[in-house]
């Protein structure tokens, strides 16, 4: 379908050799955690690293304490290895993706190719000058084979030669991300994991009797939860839920009148995401046959408000700081909300239990992950309903 | 519905800005409703993102709708037989805004075009010469914004003729010809701003020389390309003036969505609403205003559009008012400056196109 009529010249190298190599090791090998665990030192070392969260989240994650605490969930009757050459498509617009995508690719026992965004982020580039920097520490030579890391500009041709190479891919990005890549042709037994858009749902369930510092702190979480990414990362909620009887509820209008000072305070909007905002809520009154109300007291914290739950709130695309909001009056009534879509629930004043046990009495077709609010964006090797590594290993039945 | 007649016989910039509202206000409430009644989609928004058409006081506490919305849908008004649909060029995602002209929408652009046009340029409107391919006007180009510019403005002049033929290539010899005409009718020129500034390059050493006020010169739609180019409106007028011998040079700002309604920028250099019309500088929050001198997206308002809701409509263009009632120009009512598009943010997260 297509053909190589590209020049190979126009794939970056950033890393690593575009060899094809697909050199595999066991999953949760020593060498991998330990390198994980260099960058770790790598990033913690300069403090001016410090202002970008994203990285230091990320070097955080690759502890070699926290690694084996993880690598101890997995230690199973099977032995699990890479199942080859790991082709990774990052978004173009997230910093960090495409570290934890490579080191979910190690981890797992892969030869790794990674698509690095296309724009350029200060954080990406300084994650790879570490890499670079101890790639070539002499106990790495098996992981230095391992990790090819390149740049292009987006072609059909060259991604679609890529994917004929590889045992693997991890497609981020979306549904038309995928479904362009689905186009590609790939070896018979390549396997992938695809991100999806997905909608994320934040529940709260006020206490009876709470003190305002606790408001503050809830408030605030939820802030970089929704905040945080314009709420356009899969798992920022976009959608919030009560449950409550009170018809007035005072921990709710204390808790919106919090994340409006925070706001105000920190978040930062101008003319074009303005437009984009009340753009796509008109696109969704007209595309969705719900009726609601939307409440504009304060342009960056749009409410938009639902009288009964329905499936259909997925359709109401909300970004920039707007949000459906629903009252219920009984837990089970968010089987109504709950489809395919649906993918974090952060939760506040609820057990993850209490989800998990209507997950499983009302056999509901969503929730992939269930975190505290504040946690939406605390990434793991399970997402989005996939055991990643897992997934990317090649399983030894006995 | 509106009693367009009687707007007519006024002079379009006649009426300060407090009469100005008067007018305008009963008659964008009519078309609230029209619209209302009789577009399902433009109900829809207005009943479930504003809340209510009742209650407004002041014109600037109507609802207006995003300019992107005639990029994702087909919004039309009424459903006959005789509706035309004109195409822009896309700025987002490259989608093409689909508006639905009826017969009497297109007879009021096209009567508005002419009282704006007379009372900026008081001339005989024998010829115009078109910066532009015959093609323009042949074929789905007609629907674009271009073609439907041209179409406008060729139905006002006795005459017309194209400065470029079919291949692009600049016909000397008709400019020439008109050039050394007996006529002492003045003769305009017009065409898109990009348009006219690749022409500019063309002819640069042909020695082309309009005699002194012979010629005016009309530009719009094309700044954001120019910008890209960085081309000033001092480099460019200057250039016109070095290359052509032209002085009377009016930039005039409009878009597909409100064809008719345009705003010409006076010998001042400020743009102007006319009766037909009002804009709003809108800050980051849109529900409040921007203070004067202040820049902030454009919303722009239209009478004229009756077969499809885009009376009342936010833009994607930085602008910002200048002064009411006082330009030096003479003409009342508010008076602007436009900015191009406002600049875009990155998009943040993890959902993007391959």
């Amino acid at each position: 379908m297509y053909t190589e009529n590209f020049s190979k010249k126009n794939i970056k190298i950033v890393i690593g050799k575009l060899d094809f190599n697909s050199d595999i090791d066991i999953a949760w090998s020593d060498e991998t955690i330990e390198f994980l665990n260099n960058i770790y030192l790598q990033i913690n070392k300069k403090r001016t690293y410090k202002k970008f969260t994203d990285l230091m989240t990320f070097g955080f994650w690759c502890r070699k304490s926290n690694l084996l605490k993880i690598k101890s969930d997995y230690e199973k009757k099977y032995r699990m290895f890479g199942r080859g050459l790991v082709l990774h498509i990052t978004p173009s617009n997230a910093s960090m993706n495409f570290a934890f995508s490579l080191a979910i690719g190690l981890l797992s026992g892969n030869s790794n190719l990674v698509r690095l965004p296309q724009r350029s982020f200060v954080q990406t580039n300084l994650l790879c000058k570490i890499i670079k920097k101890i790639i070539h520490k002499k106990n790495f030579k098996n992981i230095r084979k391992r990790v090819c890391i390149v740049k292009y500009e987006k072609s059909n041709e060259i991604s679609a030669y890529l994917s004929s190479k590889v045992d693997a891919r991890i497609i981020w990005g979306g549904d038309e991300t995928i479904n362009q890549f689905k186009k590609y042709m790939t070896k018979p037994r390549c396997i992938d994991l695809n991100f999806s858009n997905r909608y994320s749902i934040c529940l709260i369930k006020p206490p009876l009797n709470k003190i305002q510092g606790d408001i503050a702190n809830l408030a605030l979480r939820f802030y970089n939860d929704a905040y945080f990414m314009d709420q356009q990362g899969c798992s920022s909620p976009q959608a919030v839920i009560w449950l409550t009887k009170e018809k007035k509820c005072n921990f709710k209008i204390k808790f919106w009148k919090k994340v409006s000072e925070i706001v105000e305070k920190n978040y930062k909007s101008d003319l074009s995401t303005a437009g984009k905002k009340i753009s796509l809520i008109s696109e969704s009154a007209i595309k969705s046959n719900l009726s609601f109300k939307t409440k504009y007291k304060n342009f960056k914290i749009i409410k938009i408000n639902l009288k009964n739950p329905s499936k259909d709130i997925e359709k109401i695309k909300c970004q920039f700081g707007t949000f459906v909001e629903i009252q219920i009056t009984n837990l089970k009534d968010i089987k109504n909300i709950i489809s395919k879509q649906t993918q974090t629930m952060s939760l506040f004043g609820i057990e993850p239990k209490e989800i998990e046990g209507l997950i499983q009495k009302y056999k509901l077709p969503g929730i992939d992950r269930i975190v505290p609010i504040g946690r939406a964006f605390d990434i793991g090797p399970i997402w989005d309903g996939y055991d990643t590594i897992t997934s990317l290993s090649r399983i030894i039945g006995r | 519905m509106i009693n367009y007649q009687k707007i007519f016989k006024l002079d379009p910039y006649s009426l300060n800005q407090r009469k100005k509202q008067e007018l305008l206000l009963p008659n964008f409430k009519k078309l609230n409703y029209f619209h209302y009644k009789n577009c399902e989609s433009y109900r829809k928004i207005i009943d479930k993102v504003y809340g209510e058409l009742d209650n407004k006081k002041k014109l600037k506490d109507l609802p207006f709708i995003h300019v992107s919305l005639f990029k994702k849908f087909e919004l039309k008004t009424k459903q006959v037989k005789d509706l035309k649909i004109f195409k822009s060029s896309g700025t987002s995602n490259n989608l093409l805004s689909k508006i639905s002209i009826d017969k009497t929408t297109s007879l009021l652009q096209a009567r508005a075009l002419n009282k704006i046009f007379s009372n900026f340029f008081n001339i005989k409107k024998t010829k115009i010469l078109f910066v532009d391919t015959p093609n323009v006007l042949i074929g789905s180009s007609l629907y674009s914004a271009r073609g439907a510019a041209v179409n406008g403005f060729k139905q006002m002049f006795k005459n017309y003729e194209f400065l470029l033929d079919n291949k692009n290539s600049v016909q000397i010899k008709n400019i020439k010809k008109n050039i050394n005409s007996d006529s002492n009718e003045k003769i305009v020129i017009f065409g898109f701003t990009s348009l006219i500034w690749d022409f500019l390059k063309k002819i640069k050493k042909k020695n082309i020389k309009f005699k002194k006020g012979q010629a005016i010169l009309i530009h719009g739609g094309g700044w954001k390309r120019m910008e890209n180019k960085s081309v000033s409106k001092k480099i460019f007028n200057d250039s016109i003036k070095d290359i052509l011998n032209i002085t009377d040079i009016h930039n005039y700002y409009g878009m597909i969505e409100q064809t008719g309604s345009i705003f010409f920028e006076c010998e001042k250099g400020y743009f102007h609403p006319s009766i037909f019309s009002e804009i709003f500088i809108r800050d980051k929050n849109l529900s409040n205003l921007s203070q004067m001198r202040k820049r902030g997206l454009i919303q722009s308002l239209s009478i004229l559009p009756n077969s499809y809701p885009g009376h009342n409509i936010l833009t994607e263009d930085l602008g910002e008012l200048c002064g009411i009632d006082d330009c030096k120009c003479g003409r009342k009512g508010k008076y602007f400056l436009i900015f191009g598009r406002a600049p875009k943010t990155e998009a943040r997260g993890c959902s993007d196109v391959y």
